[in-house]
């Protein structure tokens, strides 16, 4: 009777657990990175600005070096050009990982202004930390 | 020991009960082998939580030493002392900043055992460590970790390395992360003493426990003491291997299975008892069952055999409620029981019996006259007897052969048969065509009757006899003699004074019937 009990429950919580939000595989005119071509594109490509779309408290705690901290909900576009000077400077978004929305968003918002080269680490945080990559608070 | 001696109940009830105490002794032993499986079992299972929880510590371990790392080379200080360095002002700075958190302490101190920081180039070759620390190490990186450190991608380069290494003094952990973040300038080495944490085990697994350096030198012990309990407590050990695969750390903990014993020596009482209860319940039923359809059929065969052995040849041996083997025995027993019976009663019968006449023979008559006597005497009754013979039986065999002699003899015997009826009276052939007959219960007057109307029927028969001079018809002498059976008058007596009235018949001329006064001498001569 109690496994019944057990089991209807988790039949019950297994589609509030479908409902939680995942970042989209891909983003149109987005290049999705892993964390070492990343590193490599950091290594060749000087401009790039990553913008960390995470809370400022989430950022202070640990992110990617040379990061800027800009949250998907206070991006504008004055705001993000501030960061990034031309439409084809390399950007590049990250938050904290498949399951934050943040970076997603952020950077369909910089493709519909107009920014040409947007790069999307869908990973995010937990896939840079998990690989004990250099962090900087 | 003779095995006749030993009766089937004896040896069955003996197979059963030594088959018992075997099963005992066979629990007993299974009991004890599975109470070493179960420690053995649960050994292994104390052992895999200490492996996890050792997994678990190297994990801690790992990440707090490159929190460390990461922490110290953002240092502002760390980041001028090596500027200066590069910028050939000597590596004194760089040797202090480096001394700083091993002397002083740093955050997460208290969670760690830093041992010693060292600072790599790109191409991994040492340029400076902190003169605190441990002393004594090579001057260059562990070689798993320059091993798995070289040849990287640039990406692979950023990312941290980590693993338990032999030390001349004592295993060590080496996490190696990058300098300079994104832009690699170098490597920093966190060197930490693992034993500060693996003791940490302890209080994971509640088992007090004792390190060992591979080389068996006690590195550690729990505070809660590793003193046994006379059996109370299990040792289980775990070795913690370094990366390059070498024994680092012998882990030995302590695990208090007096609960297990006890459950386990519950358990054990509990199926022998059920077991031996079991056996004794089933020895209880195999020997009622033994002991109904086997010991006690088997018993009463054996009484009634021995008593039909004795002579008792009535008896049958039981068939009711046996088995088929015993039923099928005691029919052939009893088969056989009856054939020797009648093969005696015919033997008995050839053996009293005239084989040409078919009446008794004088082996029987003497056994009855014996009988008759004593039943006389002790009822106090007359005892008759009456000697017959024929007359000129010589003449008779002369005449009509000695075949025809038989045949006379033979129907004389017939019509004695037919003519003595009483069942207790017996006829019998004394010696070749002299007959007697004994008459229990009869007095002188019965007995004379009887001998005239033997002498009736004979006449009335009329058996020719060619030779006789007294008609032509076979005729008989008839002595009779009459007494009460008591000391004066024995059996020998009887037949004495029977066989002289007739020898007085004889003598009178033949075809008469004489009785002889035994009370009264002379004899008393009786005419037809």
């Amino acid at each position: 009777m109690r496994a019944l009990l057990w089991a209807g429950l988790l039949a019950c919580s297994l589609p509030a657990a479908a409902d939680k939000p995942v970042a989209p595989v891909e983003i149109a005119g987005a290049v999705n990175v892993t964390a070492e071509k990343l590193v490599d594109l950091f290594a060749t490509t000087p401009q790039l600005v990553m913008i960390d779309s995470r809370r400022q408290e989430e950022f202070e705690k640990g992110h990617i070096e040379g990061a800027f901290n800009l949250l998907d909900a206070d991006m504008t576009q004055t705001s993000l050009a501030k960061l990034v000077a031309e439409k084809y400077t390399p950007v590049l978004f990250y938050c904290n990982g498949e399951r934050c929305l943040r970076s997603s968003n952020a950077a369909k918002l910089a493709l519909e202004w107009g920014y040409h080269k947007v790069y999307w680490f869908r990973g995010g945080w937990k896939e840079w930390s998990d690989k004990s990559l250099p962090v900087a608070k | 020991m003779q095995i006749e001696r030993i009766s089937l109940k004896t040896l069955t009830v003996s197979i059963v009960i030594v088959l018992g105490l075997v099963s005992v002794f066979l629990l007993f032993v299974t009991a004890l082998f599975f109470r070493d499986a179960a420690l053995k079992s649960q050994n292994q299972s104390l052992s895999r939580v200490m492996d996890v929880a050792a997994q678990e510590v190297v994990k801690q371990l790992h990440n707090q030493a490159f929190t460390l790392g990461s922490t110290f080379q953002n240092r502002t200080e760390f980041r001028v002392a090596l500027e200066q360095f590069r910028q050939g002002n000597g590596s004194a700075a760089l040797r202090e900043v480096l001394d700083d958190p091993i002397a002083k302490g740093f955050v997460g101190a208290v969670t760690l055992d830093l041992v010693k920081l060292r600072l790599y180039d790109l191409d991994l070759k040492m340029i400076a460590q902190s003169d605190a620390g441990i002393q004594g190490l090579t001057p260059h990186l562990t070689p798993l970790l320059h091993d798995q450190a070289v040849g990287r991608s640039s990406a692979e380069r950023l990312k941290a390395l980590g693993g338990i290494w032999i030390s001349p003094a004592g295993p060590l952990y080496s996490v190696l992360l990058p300098v300079g973040g994104l832009r690699l300038t170098g490597y920093i080495e966190v060197v930490v003493n693992p034993t500060f944490n693996l003791a940490v085990i302890a209080a994971m697994t509640r088992m007090p426990l004792t390190i060992y350096s591979a080389s068996g030198k006690m590195l550690s012990q729990s505070e809660n003491g590793m003193s046994g309990h006379g059996g109370k407590t299990l040792e289980v050990e775990y070795l913690l291997r370094a990366d390059n695969g070498e024994d680092a750390y012998r882990l030995v903990g302590l695990a208090d299975v007096a609960q297990l014993n006890l459950d386990m020596a519950r358990s054990g009482i509990i199926g022998v008892l059920a077991f031996i209860a079991l056996i004794g319940f089933s020895v209880l039923i195999g020997l009622w069952v033994f002991s109904y359809f086997l010991f006690l059929p088997l018993g009463n065969m054996q009484k009634e055999m021995e008593r039909s052995a004795l002579g008792d040849l009535s008896v049958t041996v039981g068939q009711k409620n046996t088995l088929k083997e015993f039923h099928a025995l005691a029919a052939a027993f009893n088969t056989m029981a009856r054939k020797v019976e009648r093969n005696i009663h015919e033997l008995q019968r050839l053996s009293s019996v005239d084989g040409l006449t078919g009446v008794n023979n004088r082996r029987q008559f003497d056994l009855s006259l014996q009988e008759e006597w004593l039943r006389a005497q002790r009822d106090n009754q007359e005892l008759s007897l009456l000697m017959l013979d024929i007359d000129y039986f010589k003449q008779y065999n002369d005449a009509y052969g000695h075949l025809g002699g038989d045949d006379c003899l033979r129907m004389l015997s017939s019509l004695l048969r037919e003519t003595v009826q009483r069942p207790g009276d017996v006829v019998a052939r004394y010696g070749g065509e002299e007959f007697a007959i004994l008459l229990p219960d009869t007095s002188k007057q019965g007995a004379q009757f009887l001998a005239f109307k033997i002498a009736a029927e004979l006449a009335h028969l009329g058996l020719p006899h060619a030779s006789s001079p007294l008609g032509g018809r076979v005729t008989l002498s008839i002595g009779c003699a009459t007494c009460k059976a008591n000391p004066e008058c024995q059996p020998e007596s009887l037949v004495r004074a029977a066989d002289k009235a007739l020898y007085k018949a004889k003598e009178m001329g033949r075809d008469r019937i004489v009785v002889h006064d035994i009370e009264n001498i002379p004899v008393k001569i009786v005419e037809k």
